[in-house]
């Protein structure tokens, strides 16, 4: 009877335990003006069962914030062979150099927000439903630069010339450094599932090639408010394939980061090749 | 946090203190272990791209620790020191050292004091275990202090208050308990007797981690927001009868509200969407219970559990075996062998509901016989995650020969387990050979081998190990693993091994060169890979 009564006790102390605490309110994420253009990189690949979830929530995340995010599919080593035989092999040698350069991970689908450390010792971000509160957290800081794309493709020699200015919203007193790369989209693929393999599955945002050096190339040691700086690029595009280098599906890439030790992101921006 | 350096001291005047008043009385002991590897690139087995094989080549994990009780007083220390490791994640290097332990006890009358990182449980641990896991680089000592009141020799109670450790900082949270513990026989001659108790723990997130939960549930659309709170409460009954040659354990754990990621559960998305895994807030529970008999030649333990939504962590964002408060037990044989343990059931958190049962039978001096059946399901038992019928039959010859044998068959859902999704279970058929001949009193061979039949996964493999021992120093070692019939294209590949081991006093040196073949561990909606390995790994213990 005694240890009825204790077992009954117990059950109601522990379950009015939850009425102790004050309710802490929901910090509802709601749409953020600013200049500021995130880079997320999402790494992924076509054998990562888990990694259409990811996929989707940069999708819902691309929706929210149309002029704010841009997304860089990492087809790293990991996970990411052709999910069936016959697929093109997403994995490039600049993906695995990034990989590299991010440095720890656990697994897949994780992405890096802006490359900024916010979890432990981890860059890269798993848990894809909480990565659009790091992104709302990183759109709420000052903008530091703006990015622009100016860009000449030629359909005949497949020759992309590509122009990026950099201007300084505010004094930077430290290097900068400059990435460009070629993303595509509209690549169909096999992609591994949690419920099996997908056909006819879209790769999009994949990376396939660095223009700049893994660590981007220096712009500047510096630039004061207003200021602009300018760089240049020359590409002739891969030969196109059944389903690579299709100049409709390509878009340029640039952003500006610190430099390899301190690897964070200040701005990104896209603009599709044709 | 109060730097490391100040305990340090603390502990260096306590001992050396100690050793100027008096010797007697004053206990010492203490032990070292170190591993080093040396990371030898092989792409055939795909042992390359990470740091170690890339640029480090040699990477380490050192543990020594030392221990001194001296009129009433235990101290402890352990320093640990990683170089280059590849035990917390095996995708990357970790470089790091400090001080890994450090505690002190002593007892005043009744009441028994502790403080430091330490180590306990309530029950079985399935509400709340600290403990270490080397192999792993796991250590949730919990960073804090405890209080132990012995009321009678059979009855106590305990709480203890802290911060669970990760690495060398700890996690942010506060975690809290009481247990009360205790035993009761009517008589000496009674024949029935029980060890009941009662555990209750509190975990408190950090601001930081509220606010993080708080700014996630406010991204998710109305249907899947859940309510911030920063305190979870879970609690625990559990008794053990023992009557003649039968003990019966049972435990009874429940969760009240705790915020948990869950993998597969759907979550909204804007225009109608869907998209798998979120964070949710619910009750969990686990059941448990364990009976055994144990009677002249036969031993028979069977083991029951379900689990419902019972991942309690020290912090909600972790995952794999990271932070973990609770720990529940598995309902798996334990397999040693090579091939009989590669598909391993890892415990589920959120829906398990399992059986196992294991008996053993002593025929006569020379022949046992051991059979164990385990079944895991979802936690309505329904959806088939494991199952396992391990046989295993010994003759002894003392002095002379011993020659075990067996067969195990294994059904492993690499969906769930592996993460693979849409592909089949896995039905392994592994029968297994080992032979233990003593040549001699010092000179004895032992001979293992396994063949795993396996038309899913990795295909079928060999293994065949054989160990020669020159008592009471030498331990040689050849073994190789062979996939006799590849799947997906792959090449057939040979994974030997080859080591010695040299044993004296108290001190173990090992040196094995090693091929490891390759896996992936998916777990909580993510896939980690357990690379393969190529080099040589080298391993020095002792204890003084």
């Amino acid at each position: 009877m005694s240890i009825r009564l204790l077992f009954i006790i117990t059950f109601f102390v522990i379950n009015s335990c939850a009425d102790w605490e004050t309710k802490t309110d929901i910090i509802e994420s709601g749409i953020i003006n600013t200049e500021r253009v995130i880079l997320v990189e999402d790494f992924t690949g076509a054998s990562c069962p888990n990694c259409p979830v990811g996929t989707a929530e940069l999708e819902n995340i691309l929706e929210k914030y149309p002029s704010n995010v841009v997304v860089l599919g990492i087809h790293s080593r990991f996970l990411a062979d052709p999910a069936k035989t016959g697929d093109p092999n997403l994995i490039t040698k600049d993906a695995n150099d990034i990989e590299k350069l991010l440095g720890n991970y656990v697994g897949k689908p994780e992405a890096s927000i802006n490359r900024r450390l916010y979890t432990g010792n981890n860059i890269r971000i798993s848990r894809p439903d909480t990565w659009i509160t790091y992104i709302d957290q990183e759109l709420k800081r000052e903008a530091e630069a703006r990015l622009k794309i100016e860009k000449n493709y030629d359909d005949n020699s497949r020759e992309l010339n590509i122009k990026i200015t950099a201007t300084s919203l505010i004094d930077i007193l430290f290097p900068i450094h400059l990435h460009v790369a070629i993303s595509e989209s509209g690549i169909f693929t096999s992609q591994s599932g949690p419920s099996g393999v997908l056909d006819n599955y879209e790769q999009k945002h994949v990376l396939r090639k660095l223009l700049t050096p893994v660590g981007g190339e220096l712009m500047t040691d510096g630039l004061t408010k207003d200021k602009s700086i300018t760089k240049e690029y020359k590409f002739i595009l891969p030969a196109e394939t059944e389903k690579l280098w299709k100049a409709n599906n390509c878009s340029i890439v640039a952003f500006i980061s610190k430099n390899e030790t301190e690897k964070v992101i200040l701005q990104a921006t896209e603009e599709k090749l044709k | 946090m109060i730097n490391q350096k100040y305990y340090i001291l603390i502990l260096i005047v306590i001992f050396k203190s100690s050793l100027s008043y008096a010797q007697e009385g004053l206990s010492v002991w203490g032990g070292f272990q170190t591993n080093a590897n040396l990371f030898l690139k092989d792409s055939a087995i795909g042992a390359i791209n990470i740091p170690q094989y890339d640029k480090q080549i040699f990477g380490s994990e050192t543990w020594i620790n030392l221990n001194i009780s001296y009129s009433g007083f235990l101290v402890g220390l352990r320093y640990d020191l990683f170089n280059n490791s590849n035990l917390l994640n095996p995708n990357s290097s970790y470089t790091a050292n400090g001080l890994g332990r450090w505690f002190i006890s002593k007892s005043v009358d009744k009441l028994d004091i502790s403080a430091g990182y330490l180590y306990d449980q309530i029950g079985s641990g399935i509400i709340y275990r600290s403990f270490e896991e080397r192999a792993q680089l796991l250590d949730n000592a919990l960073l804090g202090f405890s209080l132990k009141y012995n009321m009678t020799d059979n009855w106590n109670v305990k709480g203890f208050a802290g911060k669970q450790k990760n690495l060398f900082s700890s996690y942010n949270s506060f975690i809290k308990g009481i247990n009360l513990n205790g035993f009761y026989k009517k008589s000496d001659s009674a024949s029935w007797s029980i060890a009941p108790g009662i555990g209750f723990v509190n975990r408190t997130y950090g601001d930081a981690i509220v606010e993080e939960l708080a700014r996630t549930s406010g991204s998710y659309l109305p249907i899947d927001q859940f309510s911030p709170s920063y305190n979870t409460n879970a609690a625990t009954f559990y008794n053990t009868l023992y009557y003649k040659n039968f003990s019966w354990y049972l435990e009874t754990s429940i969760k009240l509200d705790d915020i948990y990621y869950d993998p597969n559960a759907v979550r909204q998305l804007p225009k109608g969407q869907t998209n798998l895994g979120k964070f949710v807030k619910g009750p969990g529970h686990v059941y448990y219970s364990s009976f055994g008999y144990s009677g002249n030649k036969i031993g028979i333990t069977a083991e029951a559990k379900r689990t419902d939504g019972f991942d309690f962590r020290a912090e909600p964002g972790l995952a794999l075996n990271r932070g973990l408060v609770a720990f529940i037990p598995p309902m798996a044989r334990v397999n040693t062998y090579r091939l009989t343990a590669y598909y391993t059931p890892a415990t589920q958190f959120l829906s398990e509901g399992a059986f196992q049962l294991d008996v053993k039978y002593n025929i006569n001096e020379n022949w046992n016989f051991g059979i164990n059946y385990s079944d895991i399901r979802d936690k309505d038992f329904n959806k088939q995650f494991y199952r396992e019928l391990h046989t295993e039959i010994t003759y002894k010859q003392p002095d002379h020969y011993q020659i075990s044998f067996g067969v195990q068959r294994q059904e492993f859902n690499q969906e769930l387990y592996f993460g693979k999704g849409g592909q089949p279970v896995v039905k392994t058929f592994t029968p297994f050979v080992e032979v233990l001949y003593d040549f001699n009193e010092t000179n004895s061979l032992r001979v293992e081998t396994q063949y795993m039949h396996n038309k899913q996964d990795i295909g079928s493999w060999i293994y065949v190990l054989a160990e020669y021992g020159i008592s009471p120093h030498w331990l040689f070692e050849l073994s190789d693993m062979y996939n006799t019939v590849p799947l997906k294209g792959k090449k057939s590949i040979n994974y030997p091994t080859a080591g010695l081991v040299y044993t004296k006093g108290n001190s173990r040196f090992g040196l094995r060169f090693v091929k490891q073949v390759q896996g992936i561990v998916c777990s909580g909606g993510i896939c980690r890979l357990e690379p393969a390995f190529s080099g040589f790994r080298a391993s020095i213990t002792t204890n003084f």
